[in-house]
């Protein structure tokens, strides 16, 4: 559990469970979405060159990600997973897929940088990022 | 960041442009060469936004400010620090407070296993060193005599209680420690017949759930028989002291870990379960008061003594670290003329112990044991008190040697605690106070305490127990005496050096 976590209100408790949930969900949705193969998964994949290892590669990245966040104990280092793989999609839509689900991408991201933030204080190589 | 402190200017510099760099070329070659590239790009992306945090944004740590990323290795390596030094650095015999071959000692015997060792002692032999004097006609151990100490002789009380070993397991709190260390602790000392200080935690619950004999410790904050003032509570203690498996009473008036200073017992050790137990809150470090509030002189003290041993009617010691051998002897003087005596005295060494305390007074408060003890011992017989009561000693006494020079110096038995965590397990860490110990001894965290296993660990305290009075046994013989009793400093070598001497202490 989070510094904040156990010093929180039960309106930040709240707030951190919710961004739990819609990052993790997120991330879940993505990754199922790869192991099954779906029209868009299929064709993203298709033009980024990765094949199908390379679809459910990320789509088992993007499920541990999902895992690691839901559970409190290791929620910074599932976000910093998350984080990792949604820069690695906002390129590729930058750069080879188009724009489509540009914002879906970074919504996962902005949900990991806030939990990466509440639980900055649970991983030494994150806790002095914002020490002022 | 010492030594070549220009270099590692030059090799940040380079370091922190490079992540750029890289960064900037997977990136290309991810778009223009294959997408799997990107991996890297990612990676690289990561530690150019962290290193931007440490250089512009933190302020609070001037090496991240001035080296970046490879400044954190600094943090790395310090954190890692104690571990690499007792696992690959550290000489075997320069370990603090325990050195390995001590340890080894210990885990030996709470293992059961033969801790003889050849080719001579690691040691530091020399003549500056309290060596014990053997006899040219050892005792046959067929004649040694079995031991036994009887508490509350002296005033012939009822509830007398018989030591018939010479060890005890000292204070140590539930809360100081976790329940499952307390419960193998406990059933060790049952399976040893040994008993047990409680430590001035409150009630003993979990000590009491094993049945084995009890000392029950009374702290200046009197955790468990407090009435709503913080003062003594009669009836509490009363019901308490008629359990039983409750034996002795001990008041403590200071330890060796903090002498001077009330018990501390940081917030993060504090679960609902130890705050119920006290009648303290959670979330704050729960800090005794340095004195009983009814014992405000020599009068008082004594007057709180007899009140305590009336309420109980048992044995009832106090335990105390030496500060000054003249308050001692205004006490001794006080106790004299009222002919009121504790059942026994016992005298933590100023070495520090187990407890959470400060550095400064862990490091550099309190006359270390064997000096207070001789002191005590001389200053009971010459006052021609000595008989009135036994002493016990404290303080780093996990073997049968170091109890055959206390007990040389007047002990009458001794206590250990970390003798006893170590047989628990314990691999000096110097975690107690963060509830992160890594063998689940003095942690509330389930998930570490899992690693403790109560029938196992029970059975080497009991070993413990039983190998260092084994051996204890045997060096009786070769001092050439037939009990403890026997023991006197004319049994040990002292070096001249040594505050010990004779000669500097008459």
């Amino acid at each position: 559990m989070t510094e904040i976590g156990k010093r929180s209100t039960r309106g930040v408790q709240v707030l951190l469970w919710g961004v739990r949930i819609a990052t993790a969900g997120l991330l879940g949705h993505a990754a199922l979405g790869k192991f099954t193969g779906t029209e868009h998964a299929l064709e993203m994949f298709s033009r980024l060159g990765l094949g199908a290892s390379g679809r459910i590669f990320i789509g088992m990245i993007e499920m541990l990600a999902a895992l690691l966040i839901l559970s409190p104990q290791s929620t910074v280092y599932g976000a910093f997973l998350g984080l990792g793989v949604m820069i690695g999609a906002i390129i590729a839509h930058l750069t080879m897929i188009g724009l489509e689900g540009l914002a879906h991408a970074t919504l996962v991201a902005v949900g990991c940088v806030t939990l990466l933030y509440i639980c900055r204080q649970d991983a030494s190589f994150l806790r002095n990022l914002w020490d002022r | 960041m010492t030594g070549g402190t220009i270099g590692l200017h030059g090799l940040s510099r380079f370091t922190n442009r490079m992540i750029v760099v890289l960064a900037a070329g997977f990136l290309a070659a991810g778009v223009y060469v294959s997408f799997w590239f990107h991996f890297l790009t990612v990676f690289f992306i990561l530690l150019t936004v962290m290193n931007f945090f440490y250089r512009h944004v933190q302020t609070r740590h001037a090496v991240l400010r001035n080296f970046g990323i490879l400044g954190q290795a600094r943090y790395v390596i310090e954190s890692v620090g104690p571990e690499l030094r007792q696992y690959l650095f550290a000489s075997d015999t320069e370990e603090r407070p325990f050195n390995r071959h001590e340890r080894s000692e210990v885990y030996r015997k709470a293992k059961g296993i033969d801790s003889a060792v050849s080719f001579g002692s690691q040691a530091a032999y020399d003549s500056l060193e309290i060596k014990i004097r053997h006899s040219l006609y050892p005792t046959d151990s067929a004649e040694l005599e079995p031991f036994r100490l009887v508490l509350g002789e002296e005033r012939g009380i009822a509830a007398r209680y018989t030591l018939t070993k010479p060890v005890m397991i000292s204070a140590m709190s539930f809360g100081a420690l976790g329940e499952p260390a307390v419960r193998a602790l406990g059933r060790g000392a049952g399976l040893a017949g040994i008993p047990m200080n409680t430590g001035e935690g409150g009630y003993p619950k979990h000590h009491l759930a094993e049945g084995c004999d009890l000392i029950f410790q009374m702290g200046t904050a009197k955790f468990g028989i407090r009435d709503t003032d913080g003062r003594l509570d009669e009836e509490q203690l009363r019901a308490l002291a008629g359990q039983d498996a409750v034996k002795m009473v001990e008041i403590k008036f200071s330890q060796g870990a903090k002498p001077g200073k009330g018990g501390l017992l940081p917030k993060e050790k504090i679960t609902r379960e130890i705050s119920e137990l006290r009648g303290v809150p959670m979330g704050r470090d729960v800090i005794s008061p340095p004195f009983h509030d009814e014992c405000r002189d020599v009068g008082s003290t004594v007057r709180f003594i007899r009140r305590v041993q009336d309420v109980t009617e048992l044995p009832v010691g106090i335990k105390t670290c030496v500060g000054s051998f003249a308050e001692l002897r205004t006490l001794f003087e006080e106790m004299k003329s009222r002919d009121v005596y504790p059942d026994y005295i016992s005298i933590d060494g100023g070495e520090g112990g187990t407890g959470a305390a400060p550095k400064a007074y862990i490091d550099g408060f309190g006359v270390p044991l064997l000096p207070a003890l001789h002191g005590v011992q001389r200053l009971l017989r010459e006052l021609g008190i000595r008989d009135r009561m036994k002493l016990f000693a404290a303080g780093k006494l996990i073997s049968s040697y170091k109890w055959v020079v206390a007990m040389s110096l007047g002990a009458d038995a001794v206590y250990t605690a970390r003798g006893f965590m170590l047989a628990l397990g314990c691999i000096q860490t110097l975690q107690c106070g963060n509830n992160t110990c890594p063998v689940g001894i003095t942690t509330h965290d389930p998930i570490l305490q899992r690693g403790l296993v109560i029938e196992d660990k029970a059975a080497r305290v009991a070993n413990y127990a039983q190998g260092v009075v084994h051996d204890f046994e045997a060096l009786l013989c070769s001092v050439g005496v037939r009990s403890a009793r026997e023991l006197t400093i004319d049994n040990l070598y002292i070096p001249p050096a040594s505050i010990l001497a004779r000669e500097a202490l008459t």
